[in-house]
């Protein structure tokens, strides 16, 4: 399990994180959205170890991630948004790396690698970007982690290969493992995430679980237009809008309509969630 | 789980970073490694083009390099290769991609740290030296006409002695460990101007070190004009003159503790930078 307490974080005298505190639970697939600059990235750093919060603490199974420790670093893997392109081939990369983590499954590398359609004799640093991803993606699986931090996976890869990476993600990671998915493009991973968070300036907006937002907001696929709809789009041949659920009723939840309901009502989001 | 230091650990830690060190980087060692084959062949194809390619053997004589320019050259090559070698094999701990994937491998700081230390100050620089004075070893042996090899010449003369008077003071091993702990001494500098610029790490190295020469020159200036320079130095030729019979340990010790103090220190401080390094 995964505590943030009073977590902050600036850079230099621009403030990014400020008093954060939530907790992240073990088997939950997390998905990390925020508008551009509110500190996903920095938050992911500061959860494996890259950065060093400047208040507050984060602490992994009881241990500080910027202590770095062998222990938790081989039960901890970070796919960053620009991973680098080493001059080897994908599985020499995998094979020599992956002894460093004690659960990693080189079968299983392999397998990933071919639900990707990647090539594993390529040299990583003649591959695609998406190429590239799908290897990290890959090694990142197998490595058996308990704890996995990804930043815009999906950015860079084609259709199909969202497809796999869903599937991989579904197939390939324990049950107690917890994942957190920092990501602009909720429609590739709606089907996956929960629970949500949605980081705000400096602040956790909502942190909830698909379960709880469906109990607090009715998703309303319609035709006809509602009055008090706290955010409504246009779809063909109807509407799809937000309302608070006062009559209880069950509706699929739309990421997308909740991340802008969310940036359009955040105190009333705050207050609803916050109960 | 020992999170401070596992020997078995750092052995597969060790072996990982001299696999990764040697697939990126053994282009520019072996070029760096085997300029004397690639100085020889440069020498004799213009000695042959000169000659209009006739291969008439009393033509090239004089033509190969010798070994005052191959000393020459040596001393030139080492000093580039051991100024850019630290840059290339550890400059990535600054780049975020490469940086965080190193970071985020488990194994503790301080067995990537001496991983690296091991890798730059003995590893890399013994690897070069051995290929260089082999290459030239070989060139010398297939070609006579290049005198004695730079190897052979260090067997018979103390190459790294300092003469004082007339007394010339060798250092243990002909002059070796004066050499290792020269090269330490550069390949810190380099090595830790790697760890803190992000780029131009080279360069920025060398304006660093102008930059602190000037600093330590202006402070020794305002101390030798608030002291008596004339009694300093007669106190100095006193006890020199005292000393005459130790001036070899002496000068020994004092370039010792000079490496170590250089050595460490720097190494100190790239550990710190390697400890907290953020991306």
């Amino acid at each position: 399990m995964i505590e943030i307490r009073n977590l902050a974080f600036s850079y230099g005298k621009v403030p990014v994180l400020k008093s954060i505190s939530t907790d992240l639970e073990e088997g939950r697939i997390y998905g990390l959205l925020g508008e551009n600059g509110v500190g996903k990235t920095t938050l992911l750093t500061l959860l494996c170890g890259l950065k060093k919060p400047q208040e507050g603490s984060i602490l992994t199974d009881g241990e500080n991630p910027f202590d770095r420790t062998p222990s938790l670093l081989s039960r901890q893997y970070y796919i960053p948004d620009e991973v680098a392109p080493v001059p080897m081939k994908a599985e020499t990369f995998a094979k020599e790396k992956g002894r460093f983590w004690p659960g990693y499954d080189h079968a299983r590398f392999i397998a990933i690698m071919k639900e990707f359609e990647n090539d594993l004799e390529k040299k990583m640093n003649q591959m695609s970007a998406g190429q590239l991803k799908k290897t990290y993606i890959s090694f990142a699986l197998a490595t058996g982690s308990k704890y996995l931090f990804m930043d815009e996976p999906t950015n860079g890869l084609d259709i199909p290969s969202k497809s796999q990476f869903r599937t991989a993600i579904m197939k390939y990671t324990p049950e107690d493992s917890t994942i957190i998915i920092s990501t602009h493009q909720v429609r590739d991973l709606e089907n996956i995430i929960d629970p949500v968070i949605i980081l705000d300036r400096q602040d956790v907006l909502l942190n909830a679980s698909i379960e709880e937002i469906s109990e607090k907001l009715y998703f309303d696929y319609g035709t006809t237009y509602r009055e008090g709809a706290l955010f409504s789009e246009p779809l063909p041949g109807g509407f799809l809008q937000v309302l608070p659920n006062v009559d209880g009723e069950e509706s699929k939840v739309n990421i997308e309509a909740l991340f802008n309901t969310a940036h359009a009502h955040k105190t009333l989001i705050k207050e609803m969630f916050n109960k | 789980m020992n999170n401070t230091f596992n020997f078995k650990r750092f052995g597969k830690y060790l072996g990982y970073d001299l696999k990764s060190v040697w697939k990126e980087q053994r282009i520019f060692l072996l070029t760096y490694a085997l300029i004397p084959v690639i100085m020889y062949v440069t020498v004799m194809f213009f000695a042959l083009v000169g000659h209009g390619f006739s291969f008439n053997a009393s033509d090239f004589s004089g033509a190969s390099p010798g070994l005052a320019s191959r000393v020459s050259v040596f001393t030139i090559v080492s000093l580039i290769f051991l100024m850019f070698f630290p840059s290339r094999t550890y400059g990535f701990v600054t780049d975020k991609a490469k940086g965080s994937a190193w970071i985020q491998m488990p194994a503790s700081r301080l067995e990537k740290f001496t991983s690296m230390m091991l890798t730059c100050l003995v590893i890399i620089p013994a690897a070069f030296f051995c290929a260089y004075l082999l290459s030239d070893a070989v060139i010398c042996l297939i070609d006579k006409s290049c005198g004695s090899s730079i190897l052979s010449e260090w067997n018979s003369h103390d190459l790294a002695g300092i003469d004082v008077s007339d007394d010339s003071i060798s250092f243990a091993g002909n002059g070796f460990w004066f050499l290792a702990g020269s090269i330490m001494q550069v390949v810190s500098i380099f090595l830790l101007g790697a760890l803190i610029f992000k780029k131009n790490k080279v360069a920025k190295t060398i304006l660093a070190l102008f930059a602190l020469s000037l600093v330590l020159s202006a402070f020794l200036g305002i101390f030798f004009s608030t002291i008596n320079v004339d009694v300093m130095s007669e106190r100095l030729s006193a006890w020199a003159s005292e000393q005459s019979g130790n001036i070899k340990f002496w000068v020994s010790l004092w370039s010792s503790i000079e490496f170590a103090i250089v050595v460490i220190g720097l190494g100190v401080w790239s550990w710190f930078r390697v400890k907290n390094i953020q991306h």
